[in-house]
């Protein structure tokens, strides 16, 4: 932090490295805020959509399996998740409880479910009636056994490029909720928030939100193409469209 | 994998998956991008 450097303009090789994307209204580097930024965005996205997909899968495994009144029960309540809006039930809970990293990812963690549930639901009812699994019956496998050893591996590869697609979401999702003063609080920084906290700035220094603004649009593009690969890599019939032109190049 | 014919040892399905990546390469940027915003992450100073 260097008070004479306030709001300096970036690319600007007069001082320190650190210093090369400017400075924030406080003379704190940008550079040295957008790495800490990324620890905590990451942070957050990372649980968030592993808590959800565990969950999440778990519960539409069970639910696609055993069908009948725990299907139902479990299928009610993604709907029930589902028909809030994510974003306003996020704020909601967490203006009233302490916004901390926690009740953030909770939150995020929790308003994302539904996806992974319906998901591996709608999987397991087209596996369920396969040959395998009913060879497994017959040899006297326990349902656990079945659910989590003959089924569980085929819903994954799906839960996975799901779960890719989502991180972007859910960095989203925090974003917003930073921008809105609901997220992280300072002096905590996230990327959301450095946008928030450039916002005021934006006619005499545009670098306090464009850059953090660029990492989130950056990540959540590569976060999009790398899904779009993943899809067509985890999927049998499509596979080949990726080998072939691989297998010429050898 | 004895019905393809196919080697199935680790450095065998990395090369696969490089290929796979090499046909697309958007995808090997964004997770050349992802890798580096990674690691920041991980080992920045904190």
């Amino acid at each position: 932090m260097n008070l004479r450097l306030r709001n300096l303009a970036p690319f600007s090789f007069d001082h320190n490295m650190m210093y090369f994307l400017g400075a924030d209204a406080l003379g704190r580097s940008m550079i040295a805020r957008l790495i800490i930024g990324t620890q905590n965005t990451m942070f957050i996205a990372a649980s968030a959509v592993l808590l959800s997909m565990t969950f999440g899968g778990v519960l539409g495994l069970m639910s696609g399996y055993f069908g009948g009144k725990v299907g139902n029960f479990i299928m009610r309540l993604a709907d029930v998740i589902m028909s809030f809006p994510s974003l306003l039930l996020a704020v909601i809970v967490l203006y009233m409880f302490d916004p901390g990293l926690i009740n953030l990812v909770m939150v995020l963690a929790f308003t994302r479910m539904p996806i992974y549930m319906r998901t591996a639901r709608a999987e397991v009812l087209e596996i369920r009636e396969r040959l395998f699994v009913a060879a497994a019956v017959s040899m006297g496998a326990s349902h656990l056994r079945i659910i989590f050893k003959h089924i569980a591996p085929l819903t994954i590869p799906t839960l996975i490029t799901i779960a890719t697609l989502d991180f972007a979401f859910v960095m989203l999702g925090e974003s917003a909720l930073s921008f809105l003063g609901v997220g992280i609080q300072p002096p905590e920084v996230t990327w959301g928030l450095m946008v928030a906290q450039g916002r005021n700035y934006l006619q005499i220094a545009w670098w306090l939100a464009f850059f953090p603004g660029l990492m989130i649009m950056l990540v959540a593009l590569s976060l999009n193409l790398l899904s779009s690969w993943l899809r067509i890599v985890l999927d049998p019939i499509q596979r080949w469209r990726l080998e072939d032109i691989g297998d010429k190049n050898e | 994998m004895q019905i393809t014919g196919k080697n199935n040892s680790i450095s065998e399905k990395i090369k696969r998956i490089y290929s796979m990546f090499l046909n697309d390469k958007l995808a090997l940027i964004s997770i050349i991008f992802l890798i580096f915003i990674l690691i920041i992450a991980i080992f920045g100073p904190s």
